[in-house]
């Protein structure tokens, strides 16, 4: 028998890529630090949970439906975000989670050789999907937290055939407004997709914020994703999406893996959406108040912090973030290092109700009393 | 221009008839890869010797060899599957209890002489398979030191992690003039290899420079292992370096922070490292080869949240880990493990690697055996009498068997010296050999 020789079987975008591990489940990262409560302040999950209807869709799931297949292209939910934003159902594509779209899109338009621009410091998938597809990606430094327009005009040459901005960015809570993200869409001209990720749409109360539904109807390059993840608590379900032209998306659902949502995912999503303005508005109010609680106390800690859009905020901290995590934990508060996500010494907490916020003040003082002794 | 990689490739079968193909593949290929004569020439003996000593310890094994030229060097890699009891025949001393056995007397040197030819030397074991590399470095030219008149650097300072092989060299002749030996990495005397090594991926560095282009202090890395990253640095070059350092930790961290890495740490940190983002990891001893004592701090810290693993230990490690890992607020359930006379192997085999200038040998265990005890005492003594002065053991506490060596470890004269979190499988403990007649 020869010998198995891996290195010179597995391409080397695939050899030099980091699988993501994800972290360990909440019982077990409670026993390892020895806590009694966890509050999750890591994954920008609304704490308040799903709305109504989805409670009832949920309850309803009997386990006579597990064996049949759910519906392979999401038909019910479909036509249901249809009518909410007026388009018509062949305009999206569902997915398991927006991560999932993600992967399709780059799978559609991207080819060795090719490339994406997105920014250096915001979410990851996009640049980890390109990589491990063998596909280059340029990274362009933010400009004062924000994603830097001109720069990622500059960067572009044809071979880019997708430029992903995330809007609002997640982690600085930064965003284009409704000028700077038509002059640049008129800049681009057509010579490539746009994915404009609306993750934290729903969060957004600002009347210059562009709403990339309406965009796409002057700029049919335009790709907007959103998720039920974020304001609709679904996070568990894997549920999320894209809205394009037709025509674009047609050709991303080519790539797109059929079957992959789940059949309660579907159904709550749809029930999720079925009258939301009271649910909306009661999240985006928990998540003002916990702003005005920790905006004045990093004040006073003389901390710097970018308090933007999102259900989120980020903390300079005066150690390392990864030391600070380890010290949080160990007071059963998980927050969201920042090393990642290529800002060094940040933490980002995601903005959930008052008792917890508070814990987190205490946990947070705490610590940095004890390292500045 | 040499192409990297480029390789030639040779299977065949351990047995002295092949040595004459061997030499000719290496006399031939070595030269077109980079390799100036001489060190081809042992570079082919320590083949030589190599296939001499399979073709005795498992004759007829099938064998891969493949020739390299890597960024700064030239490798021979050996790849062969072994029943694990033969593997003890790859200890670096093995070569007595081979002559003993076969009856050779002193003409079977084995691994120790195919060690002393080359410039370095590893073994690794993946299962059943071995891989021996034999490593020649390219001889590159030695820079001088650049006295340069102190220069505050100007207007705005910015990082960069792309840099013309000029200015690198520049930078490691300016370390060298602000810095002691023991700060910096001796490849920096010879910046072609440092060069080559960043174009070959293998080594990375950043500079910091300001508006007129002038360099204000560079900082180096390499990754030693899938999950850790080892740093050097950071370097300035002024006496008002305003924020050079914190721009150049923050290029180091932000370059590697979508890596595998998790433990970002350094044996060569400059005292120029800004408080608060690095964590003290130990402070080591070490004697150098003109007898001085130098005293180093480690710093680490880690580029992602660490939820906490379980680690095995022995009893009588315990205590320092427990110590350690509190003073690090790092979460391990430590589960404690000895010996418990079941049925070993019965010889061991242990990894070496040699660093011959700086006198630093490490071990680690590759194969278990009731043996293991004298294994260690040969390996000691045969490493004191090249004059090693700085023998280190290191464990991975993921497996149970290795942390069982702690009693041995203790016994044969080494001490816990530190942790290096996530090195192996799991974190490491490195021990440090205390030698009683020092
Ligand atoms: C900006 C952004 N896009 C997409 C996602 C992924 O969402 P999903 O859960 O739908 O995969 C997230 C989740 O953190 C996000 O922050």
């Amino acid at each position: 028998m020869s010998i198995l020789m891996l290195d010179k079987l597995v391409p080397e975008h695939i050899q030099n890529f980091e699988p993501y591990f994800p972290s360990k489940p909440d019982t077990v990262l409670m026993s390892l630090f020895g806590v009694e409560t966890l509050y999750r302040l890591n994954n920008n999950e609304n704490a308040l949970g799903p709305p109504p209807g989805v409670h009832r869709v949920i309850d309803d799931f009997v386990p006579d439906m597990v064996p049949v297949y759910p519906n392979g292209d999401c038909f019910f939910l479909k036509e249901k975000l249809a009518f909410k934003f007026n388009k018509s159902p062949d305009q999206f594509l569902v997915g398991n989670g927006s991560c999932e779209v993600i992967s399709s899109v780059i799978k559609a338009f991207c080819m060795k050789g090719d490339n994406i621009i997105t920014a250096d410091k915001t979410f990851a998938v996009y640049e980890w999907v390109a990589r491990f597809s063998g596909v280059e990606v340029k990274l362009i430094p933010l400009k004062d937290f924000r994603f830097d327009p001109d720069a990622m005009l500059d960067a572009m040459d044809e071979m880019t055939k997708i430029i992903f901005i995330c809007n609002p960015n997640n982690p600085t809570g930064t965003y284009w407004d409704m000028d700077t993200m038509t002059r640049f869409l008129k800049a681009v001209d057509q010579r490539c997709i746009v994915v404009i990720d609306e993750a934290y749409f729903e969060y957004v109360d600002k009347k210059d914020y562009p709403d990339a539904m309406q965009l796409m109807e002057t700029f049919s390059n335009v790709v907007a994703f959103r998720t039920f993840s974020k304001m609709y608590a679904l996070a568990a379900l894997r549920i999320g999406y894209l809205c394009s032209s037709p025509d674009v998306v047609d050709m991303v659902r080519r790539t797109h893996i059929v079957y992959s949502v789940n059949t309660p995912a579907q159904q709550a999503a749809a029930a999720a959406i079925t009258d939301d303005t009271d649910f909306i508005a009661a999240t985006r109010k928990m998540v003002k108040d916990a702003r005005d609680l920790l905006c004045p106390f990093f004040d006073d800690l003389g901390l710097s912090y970018l308090s933007g859009q999102g259900n989120y905020i980020m903390v300079r901290t005066p150690i390392s973030d990864t030391l600070l995590y380890r010290m949080l934990m160990k007071q059963g508060i998980m927050v969201r290092t920042m090393t990642g996500f290529r800002f060094p010494n940040w933490i980002r907490i995601s903005l959930v109700q008052q008792p917890v916020m508070t814990a987190f003040v205490n946990a947070f003082q705490e610590v940095i009393s004890s390292v500045s002794d | 221009m040499i192409q990297t990689p480029s390789y030639v490739s040779l299977d065949l079968l351990a047995d002295i008839c092949w040595i004459p193909l061997v030499q000719g593949v290496l006399e031939t290929g070595a030269p077109i890869l980079g390799l100036d004569q001489g060190k081809t020439i042992r570079l082919a003996l320590a083949a030589e010797e190599f296939i001499l000593h399979l073709s005795r310890t498992s004759p007829g094994a099938r064998l891969n060899m493949t020739l390299t030229r890597e960024a700064s060097r030239v490798s021979v890699l050996f790849r062969f599957e072994s029943s694990s009891d033969d593997l003890w025949a790859m200890n670096l001393t093995a070569e007595g209890e081979i002559s003993r056995d076969l009856d050779l007397g002193m003409d079977h040197m084995g691994l120790l002489l195919v060690s002393r030819v080359v410039d370095s030397f590893s073994i690794t074991l993946n299962r059943r398979t071995v891989d021996i590399t034999l490593y020649q470095n390219i001889t590159y030219p030695e820079i001088e030191k650049a006295i340069d008149p102190d220069q505050s650097p100007e207007g705005t300072l910015s990082a960069h992690s792309f840099c013309e092989p000029a200015e690198i060299s520049h930078a490691c002749a300016r370390v060298m003039a602000c810095y002691p030996e023991t700060l910096y990495p001796e490849a920096f005397k010879t910046p072609g290899e440092i060069i080559d090594r960043i174009a070959g991926k293998e080594f990375f560095a950043g500079l910091v420079k300001d508006e007129a282009g002038t360099i204000a202090g560079m900082i180096c890395w390499e990754i030693p292992s899938r999950q850790t990253v080892e740093f050097y640095g950071p370097y300035l070059f002024s006496d008002n370096p305003k924020d050079t350092a914190r721009l150049l930790i923050d290029l180091l961290v932000t370059s590697v922070a979508r890596t595998p890495a998790i433990t970002l740490y350094s044996r060569m940190a400059t005292r120029d490292l800004p408080k608060g983002d690095f964590e003290p990891l130990a402070r080591l001893t070490l004697r150098q080869f003109n007898g001085k004592i130098e005293k180093k701090t480690l710093w680490f810290r880690h580029l992602k949240e660490d939820t906490g693993c379980s680690v095995w230990a022995h009893p009588n490690l315990a205590d320092f880990l427990k110590k350690t890992y509190k003073n690090l607020f790092l979460m391990r359930t430590i589960r404690e493990y000895k010996s418990q006379g079941e049925i070993r192997p019965h010889r061991s085999l242990l990894g070496t690697r040699l660093e011959a200038t700086r006198k630093e040998a490490t071990l680690w265990p590759m194969l278990d055996g009731a043996d293991i005890h004298e294994n260690i005492c040969r390996h000691i003594k045969l490493l004191t009498d090249e004059q090693y002065t700085n023998i280190f053991f290191t464990i991975d506490l993921s497996a149970g068997w290795q942390a069982a060596l702690g009693g041995i470890l203790i016994q044969t004269g080494f001490l816990p010296a530190y942790v290096l979190p996530y090195a192996g499988q799991s974190d490491k403990v490195i021990y440090q050999y205390v030698d009683p007649d020092a």
